[in-house]
C-alpha cells in the first residue's frame, strides 16, 4: 500500500515536472528577480551603480499621470477589443461550421491575417486607416468615416481594436470552431424537432455547450490584448500625442528609453497584479456558467 | 506509411539541437574573437564582407550580430549584461557615451587615433574612446528651381517664400512623422544658433533662461506657425513619401540630412538640390556632427580587445577597409587620412561645411537621452493636431525638457 | 421552398468568401509590394506593379540567408512545438484528474503567469543565460537546445490552460474502465485521454507554431551566431531606424509566411473532425 502511494507520487511528479521545471526556470524565476529590480533605482546597466529605494518606486506610480493615462486607454481599448474579437470570432466559426459550400476556403482566409506578425500587420494598416482612408474621403466626400484615423486620439485608438480584431478573431474563430464540434448534433436535432428557432437553439443550447471555449477566448483574448505591444508600436508608435501608448509600451519605454530600469519594473508588477485580478475574475465567472455534458 | 514518416522527424528533429550544441562550443584562440554590433542596418551586408575580407587577410574570426535599427540600444543594454558580449558596438556621443562608459575602452594605443581630430574625439574620462563612424549634416534640402538665395536671406524672406510656394500649389516645406525628422532634427537649430549653444544649454538646465525669451526660440515658433499653415501636415508623411515627393517635385524643401540622397536614386530624379542650413535669424550654416562611434568594450579578455582594434584599424587605414567606407558603406569619412572625392551632392555639401568648420553642432547629444522620442515628438503631434500656438509648443518643450533632469 | 433555399445558401456563400477575401487584404498589399521599386512603391501601395520584380526575392533569399534561416525556424519550432505539446497535455491531465490543493495551485501559477509582459523578463532573462553558462557550465546563448527549452517554458501557460479545460470536459468514465482492464496511469494517458484530445493538440500546435516562427523577442536574446539566426531575425536588416526596405521586406515575409500556410491547409482537416464526439460515443 505505501508503495502504491509512493509509485502515485512518483508518477505525478512524472507527469507535472517536466512542464514546471522549465515553466519555472524560464518564467517564474526571471519574474521574481524582476521583483526584486523593482526596489532599486538603476538605468538598467549592469557596471553602472544601482541604489535601494524600497517602495519608492512603487509609490511613484500613483502620482504618475502618463501611465495612469496610459492604464485608462489599455482598459478602454481591452473592453473594446475583446468584445469585438469574440464576437467576430464565434459569427466566424458559427459561419464556417454552417456547411455551406466553400466553408473550408472561408475558414482559411479568416484564419490567414494570423500568420503575418503584429508588427508588419501593423505596418500594412497603418498604411490602409491613413493614406488610404484619407484618399478615399477625399474623392468620395464621405470625410465623416474616410479621413486619418490615426491622427484623432479616439480613432487611433479605435484603429487598434479593428487592426487587433482583424488579427485574432481567425485565432479564436479556431477555438470556437473545437467548442462547437463537441456540440452533440442529436442534441441540436431534438431542438428542431421540438419547433425551437435558430435564435433559440444558438443561446440555450449551443452557446451554453460552448462555454468552455468562452471561457478559454475570452481569457485569452483579454490578456493578450492587456499586453499588447507589437501593433501599437507599428500602427500608432503611441500617438498622436500619446493618446494611444498602452501599459506594456508605457512600461517599454519607461525601460529602455528613459531608462528608469526599477520604476518600469515597478510598474510591470502592478500591471501584472492589475491584469491577473480581472483576468482570473473573469475565469472564475464564466468557469461557473459551463455546464456539464 | 505518414504516421511514420511524422513520428521520425518528431524523434530526429529534437535531436538536432543537440548535435550543434557540441559542435558550438570552438572556444576563442589566443587571436581573440571580434564581436561587432551596430545599428546602421544599411551597411550589415557590406559589413559582414569587410569582415570576411579581415579574417581572410588576418586569420581573426569575425561575428557580425544584427539587429533592427530601433531598438538598437535596448538590445545593447541586454547584449553587455549578457553570456557573450559585443566587444565592438556603437554609442552617439553625449548623454548616451556617458550611460555606456563603464565598457568604453580608451582607443589611444589604436593607429587610427592619430587620424581622428580633436574636434571629432569622443572622450571618456579624459581619453580618447571612439572612432567616429562618418560625418553627417542635415538641414534644408532645397530644390534650386524652386528655392532662391534670396529666399534664405531671413526670417521674413523665407516665411514668405513659404507662403509663396504654397500659393504655387507646392507643399513648401517637409518634415515626415518619424520623431527626429518630424521635430529632432529641426529642433536642434534654436539650440545651436546660440553663440555658445553648451553654455545656454547649461543656464537653461539651471533654469536661469527660458527658451521663449530667446530669440531663436521666438523665430523658431514662427517658423512652426508657418508650416503648420501652409504645409502638409508631416504627421500624413512618412519618410519615404517625403523623399519621394521631394525627388518628384511635389514638395520644394525638406529638412533631411546627406543620408536620404541614396533614397532619391530608384526615381531617375532631375531636381537639382543642395543642402543649406534653417535660415533662422538668417542662419546658413548646417548641423554636422558624427552620428556614431566605434568603441571598443572594456569588459572584454586583452586578446579580444586588441583583436578589436585591429580591426578598427584595419577598416580605417587599410585599403581594402578605406574602400569599404567610402565605396560600400557610402559614408563621409570622418577620419582625416580618407579622402574624399566622389561623393554625392548633398553629400559633398556636407563634406565641404565640414571641411570649412562653419557648422552647426548637435545639441541633440546633449539633451536628456531619448527625449525627442519619448517627449518631443508626442508634443509635436500635439502641436501639428491641435490649435497649440509656436510659442506655447517652446513652452511645453521646456516643461518636457525641464521635467527631465 | 427547396429552391428559395438554395439561393439562400448560395448568397451565403457567396458573402462568406467575400468577407474572407477581405480578410486577406493585408496579405494582398504585402504579396503585390513585394514586387515593386521603391518608386512604384511610392506611387501607390495599393496598385498592382506593373512589372513582376522577381529579384527582390532574389535579393531577400540572399539577404536573409534563407536556407540556413528556414531550416534553423524548422527544427526550432517543430522541437519546441513537440515538447510543448508533449509536457503540457501530461501536466494539464494530470493537473486536472487530481483535485488537491498543491494541483489547483500550480494551474493558478501556470495561468496567472500569462499575463506577464515579456519585456520585462528580458533582462533577467539575459542574466541567467549568463549564471547558467558561468555556474552551472551550461551555455544557454547560441544553443538551439537553450531557445527550446525557454520556448517550451513559456509556452507552457497557454497550452496547459487550453488542456486543462478541454480534459475537463472529457468523461473519466473511459479512463476508469481502462484502469479496470489493468491499464497503468500512462497506458491511460497514452492509449485513452492523448488521442481524445486531438482538437485540443491541434489547436496547441497551430497556435504555437505561429507565434515562435514569427516571434523575434526571444530569438534576439538567444541566438546571435549566423548560422543560428532564425527567418525573423534575418528579416532584421530590412528595417532601418528610419527606412524600411518595403519591397524586400515583404517579399522576405511573404517567403516566411509560405511554410506556415501550407501547414495550415494540410492540418485543416484534423480540425474539423468531431473526434471527441465520436470518442464518447
Amino acid at each position: 500500500m505505501v508503495t502504491n502511494r509512493k509509485n502515485e507520487r512518483l508518477i505525478y511528479l512524472v507527469f507535472t515536472m517536466p512542464a514546471t521545471i522549465a515553466f519555472f526556470l524560464v518564467v517564474i524565476m526571471p519574474f521574481a528577480i524582476g521583483i526584486g529590480y523593482s526596489f532599486v533605482d538603476w538605468d538598467g546597466i549592469v557596471l553602472n551603480p544601482m541604489t535601494f529605494v524600497g517602495l519608492d518606486n512603487y509609490k511613484r506610480i500613483f502620482t504618475d499621470e502618463r501611465f495612469i493615462a496610459s492604464a485608462l486607454h489599455t482598459l478602454i481599448f481591452t473592453l473594446m477589443a475583446v468584445v469585438t474579437i469574440n464576437v467576430t470570432g464565434l459569427a466566424l466559426a458559427l459561419l464556417v461550421t454552417s456547411k455551406l459550400k466553400g466553408s473550408n476556403m472561408a475558414r482559411t482566409m479568416f484564419f490567414m491575417p494570423n500568420l503575418i506578425g503584429g508588427l508588419i500587420l501593423g505596418y500594412i494598416w497603418k498604411f490602409i486607416l491613413s493614406d488610404t482612408f484619407r484618399s478615399i474621403g477625399e474623392t468620395t466626400g464621405w470625410t465623416g468615416v474616410f479621413f486619418n484615423w490615426l491622427l484623432d486620439p479616439l480613432f487611433a485608438l479605435f484603429s487598434l481594436v479593428v487592426v487587433i480584431t482583424w488579427q485574432m478573431a481567425g485565432y479564436v474563430m479556431i477555438i470556437y470552431i473545437t467548442g462547437l464540434q463537441s456540440v452533440p448534433d442529436d442534441l441540436i436535432e431534438a431542438a428542431k424537432i421540438d419547433g425551437a428557432g435558430a435564435f433559440t437553439r444558438f443561446f440555450r443550447i449551443t452557446f451554453p455547450l460552448i462555454m468552455p471555449a468562452v471561457t478559454v477566448c475570452i481569457f485569452y483574448t483579454l490578456s493578450n490584448c492587456f499586453k499588447i505591444y507589437d501593433i501599437n508600436l507599428a500602427l500608432t508608435g503611441g500617438g498622436p500625442a500619446n493618446a494611444t501608448e498602452l501599459f506594456a509600451m508605457n512600461i517599454y519605454n519607461e525601460i529602455f528609453s528613459y531608462n528608469r530600469y526599477g520604476y518600469g519594473q515597478a510598474k510591470a508588477i502592478i500591471f501584472f497584479f492589475l491584469v491577473a485580478i480581472v483576468t482570473l475574475t473573469q475565469v472564475a465567472l464564466t468557469k461557473r456558467k459551463e455546464v456539464q455534458l | 506509411m505518414r504516421k511514420f514518416v511524422v513520428l521520425l522527424m518528431c524523434l530526429i528533429l529534437p535531436f538536432s539541437l543537440f548535435a550543434q550544441g557540441a559542435a558550438e562550443s570552438g572556444a576563442a584562440d589566443a587571436e581573440g574573437k571580434v564581436i561587432i554590433f551596430q545599428s546602421k542596418v544599411e551597411i550589415t551586408e557590406a559589413l559582414e564582407r569587410a569582415a570576411e575580407d579581415f579574417t581572410a587577410e588576418t586569420g581573426i574570426e569575425v561575428e557580425i550580430w544584427e539587429t533592427t535599427g530601433d531598438d538598437y540600444r535596448a538590445q545593447l543594454s541586454l547584449r553587455l549584461a549578457g553570456d557573450e558580449v559585443p566587444t565592438i558596438f556603437t554609442v552617439a556621443a553625449g548623454s548616451e557615451a556617458e550611460m555606456f562608459a563603464p565598457y568604453i575602452a580608451p582607443i589611444e594605443d589604436s593607429e587610427v587615433n592619430q587620424y581622428i581630430s580633436s574636434s571629432l574625439a569622443l572622450m571618456v574620462n579624459g581619453k580618447s574612446s571612439g572612432v567616429p563612424y562618418s560625418v553627417e549634416g542635415y538641414g534644408l534640402v532645397i530644390n534650386t528651381d524652386m528655392v532662391s538665395e534670396a529666399d534664405l536671406e531671413n526670417d521674413e524672406t523665407f516665411l514668405a517664400a513659404l507662403d509663396r510656394l504654397a500659393s504655387e500649389g507646392v507643399n513648401p516645406f517637409g518634415l515626415s512623422q518619424e520623431s527626429y525628422f518630424l521635430i529632432g532634427h529641426l529642433l536642434n537649430a534654436p539650440f545651436a544658433i546660440m553663440d555658445d549653444p553648451e553654455g545656454f544649454l547649461a543656464d537653461f538646465e539651471a533654469g536661469n533662461v527660458h527658451l521663449a525669451d530667446q530669440e531663436e526660440f521666438q523665430a523658431f515658433a514662427l517658423l512652426m506657425d508657418k508650416i503648420k499653415e501652409v504645409a502638409v501636415n508631416p504627421l500624413e508623411v512618412n519618410y519615404d513619401r517625403e523623399c519621394g515627393d521631394f525627388a518628384t517635385g511635389k514638395t520644394a524643401m525638406i529638412h533631411q540630412g546627406n543620408w536620404c540622397y541614396s533614397m532619391f536614386s530608384s526615381y531617375d530624379s532631375d531636381v537639382d538640390m543642395a543642402l543649406v542650413g534653417v535660415p533662422l535669424l538668417g542662419n546658413d550654416r548646417l548641423s554636422v556632427s558624427v552620428p556614431y562611434y566605434w568603441v571598443v568594450n572594456s569588459q572584454v579578455s586583452e586578446a579580444d580587445r586588441q583583436a578589436s582594434i585591429r580591426f578598427l584599424d584595419w577598416l580605417h587605414t587599410s585599403q581594402t577597409g578605406m574602400d569599404y567606407i567610402l565605396n560600400e558603406f557610402l559614408f563621409v569619412p570622418a577620419v582625416s587620412n580618407i579622402a574624399t572625392d566622389s561623393l554625392d551632392p548633398l553629400s559633398a555639401d556636407v563634406a565641404e561645411a565640414a571641411g570649412s568648420g562653419e557648422t552647426l553642432i548637435w545639441t541633440t547629444n546633449l539633451w536628456p537621452m531619448n527625449i525627442v522620442d519619448t517627449d518631443f515628438a508626442p508634443l509635436a503631434q500635439e502641436f501639428f493636431t491641435t490649435d497649440m500656438t509656436g510659442i506655447e509648443f517652446v513652452e511645453r518643450i521646456e516643461d518636457a525638457y525641464l521635467a527631465r533632469l | 421552398m427547396k429552391t428559395g433555399r438554395k439561393v439562400l445558401s448560395a448568397a451565403a456563400s457567396v458573402f462568406m468568401i467575400l468577407l474572407g477575401l477581405c480578410f486577406l487584404i493585408p496579405l494582398y498589399i504585402m504579396v503585390i509590394n513585394s514586387f515593386k521599386n521603391r518608386a512604384e512603391l511610392y506611387m501607390s501601395p495599393v496598385a498592382l506593379p506593373t512589372v513582376l520584380r522577381i529579384e527582390n526575392y532574389a535579393e531577400a533569399i540572399d539577404r536573409m540567408n534563407f536556407l540556413t534561416s528556414f531550416m534553423n525556424s524548422l527544427v526550432v519550432t517543430v522541437s519546441s512545438v513537440f515538447f510543448i505539446v508533449l509536457f503540457s497535455s501530461m501536466c494539464a491531465w494530470m493537473l486536472a484528474r487530481t483535485d488537491d490543493r498543491k494541483s489547483r495551485f500550480l494551474y493558478f501559477a501556470f495561468v496567472a503567469t500569462m499575463l506577464i509582459p515579456f519585456h520585462t523578463l528580458m533582462m533577467p532573462l539575459v542574466q541567467m543565460m549568463k549564471w547558467s553558462r558561468e555556474y552551472l557550465g551550461i551555455p544557454v546563448l547560441n544553443t538551439r537546445y537553450g531557445i527550446v527549452f525557454m520556448y517550451i517554458g513559456f509556452g507552457m501557460s497557454l497550452a496547459v490552460f487550453l488542456f486543462h479545460g478541454f480534459v475537463k470536459s472529457i468523461p473519466v468514465s473511459l479512463e476508469e474502465a481502462a484502469t479496470l482492464d489493468g491499464c497503468s496511469r500512462f497506458g491511460v494517458f497514452f492509449r485513452i485521454s492523448f488521442p481524445i484530445m486531438k482538437p485540443t493538440i491541434m489547436t496547441v500546435i497551430i497556435l504555437d507554431i505561429i507565434w515562435i516562427w514569427n516571434d523575434y523577442l526571444l530569438p534576439s536574446l538567444v541566438l546571435n551566431g549566423k548560422e543560428l539566426r532564425t527567418i525573423p531575425l534575418s528579416t532584421s536588416s530590412f528595417f532601418g531606424v528610419f527606412t524600411i526596405q518595403w519591397n524586400e521586406a515583404m517579399a522576405g515575409l511573404t517567403l516566411t509566411i509560405i511554410p506556415v500556410v501550407i501547414f495550415y491547409f494540410c492540418a485543416q482537416k484534423y480540425i474539423i473532425k468531431g473526434v471527441v464526439a465520436g470518442a464518447v460515443k
